[in-house]
């Protein structure tokens, strides 16, 4: 499947898409479409020696790690040790990003990705900006002959991707950044390490494929519970149901230009849970959730 | 998809033709909208969509 941290390109792909690269636009930047990174390109190289270094452990349980780091005092080193970790991960991660969303790498794992990720978009997914861009990615599939297009379907589906990375990684740099505040001995470096390998985790396309699936998965079982809930109702009568029904009516059966136009509140509305319900069942159901919705259509569409 | 019904009691007959209305209003729309007095004037609908 994947690797867990940074994906490298044979040594052939890596050469041609530097031909590439060189000949056509100058420069890889462009192709990721990231800014070149201005740090050193030895920075990580040198932090990374220097904070994973083997003597790092026993220094702090001797709360001296003159030699290695210059630094004394075992919460001293832990908050150093700590935050430099997580500079590397950061480091990583970016190079990572980079590395995904570059053209070079589309073909490579492109497949694996699109077998993984189509599973996941036949449910409604995430959160809005998730389900932004894994619609986006559906352009990616011919329908006519199902065939699916691994490059296009690669360029829609990363951000998707990345964004849920982004998230974990976001919790979990939070839950380390918080423990920090707490003394040595109620957040040991050893504690603080098992944080740093869930912020590493968190990096990886494995952990965001199966977040995102999970949401779909939950996602799709609670849309199911509620449309099971809206399918036999007794009819609602409250102020707001009246109300709009007497508006939809407008003197006669049904104004189809205000059934539209509710429909088109329903649709585009900011609670997701609102999409996928009917003007029907908005007007009809005796639901909470749903006179709630009520309530909110006369006051944005608006109802008078 | 497979058939699914939907159904609303206690219709009053000066709203059945608009939620009958409104049922035959969705996409796809039903193949089947039916009312039903319940006896107490007021009255049942259902909407049937057939499996496709």
């Amino acid at each position: 499947m994947f690797d867990r941290r940074i994906p490298r390109a044979g040594a052939s792909s890596r050469a041609l898409a530097g031909v590439v690269c060189l000949s056509v636009l100058g420069g890889c930047s462009a192709l990721s479409g990231y800014p070149k990174d201005p740090q050193n390109s030895s920075a990580l190289g040198e932090l990374r020696d220097k904070y994973f270094a083997e003597g790092i452990d026993d220094c702090y349980r001797a709360g001296d790690c003159q030699k290695l780091l210059n630094l004394t005092g075992r919460q001293a080193i832990r908050d150093d040790v700590v935050l430099n970790r997580m500079r590397v991960y950061d480091m990583e991660f970016s190079l990572f990003v980079r590395d995904l969303s570059s053209t070079s790498n589309s073909v490579s794992i492109g497949t694996d990705l699109t077998a993984l990720a189509l599973n996941g978009l036949g449910a409604t997914a995430g959160d809005a900006a998730t389900k932004a861009a894994l619609a986006a990615a559906s352009g990616g599939v011919i329908a006519s002959n199902g065939a699916v297009n691994k490059d296009l379907f690669y360029e829609k589906t990363v951000p998707a991707l990345v964004a849920q990375m982004q998230a974990d990684r976001l919790k979990a740099e939070t839950s380390i950044l918080s423990a920090l505040v707490k003394p040595d001995v109620d957040y040991s470096l050893q504690r603080a390490e098992l944080d740093l390998d869930t912020l590493n985790d968190a990096g990886g396309l494995n952990a965001a494929v199966a977040v995102i699936t999970q949401q779909s998965s939950t996602q799709q079982a609670q849309s199911q519970l509620q449309m099971n809930l809206y399918q036999s109702s007794v009819t609602a009568y409250t102020d707001s149901a009246n109300k709009i029904r007497t508006w939809l009516k407008n003197g006669a059966t049904l104004d189809t230009g205000r059934y539209n136009q509710l429909l088109a509140w329903l649709t585009n509305n900011s609670d997701p849970n609102l999409h996928g319900v009917t003007v029907e069942q908005l007007t009809d159901v005796s639901n909470d959730s749903l006179e709630a919705a009520r309530q909110r259509a006369i006051a944005e569409v608006p109802i008078k | 998809m497979p058939a699914r019904t939907e159904t609303r009691t206690g219709v009053k007959p000066e709203d059945v033709d608009t939620i009958k209305a409104l049922f035959n209003a969705q996409i796809p729309p039903p193949t089947s909208v039916v009312s039903t007095a319940d006896g107490n004037g007021t009255f049942t609908i259902v909407a049937t969509w057939a499996a496709s």
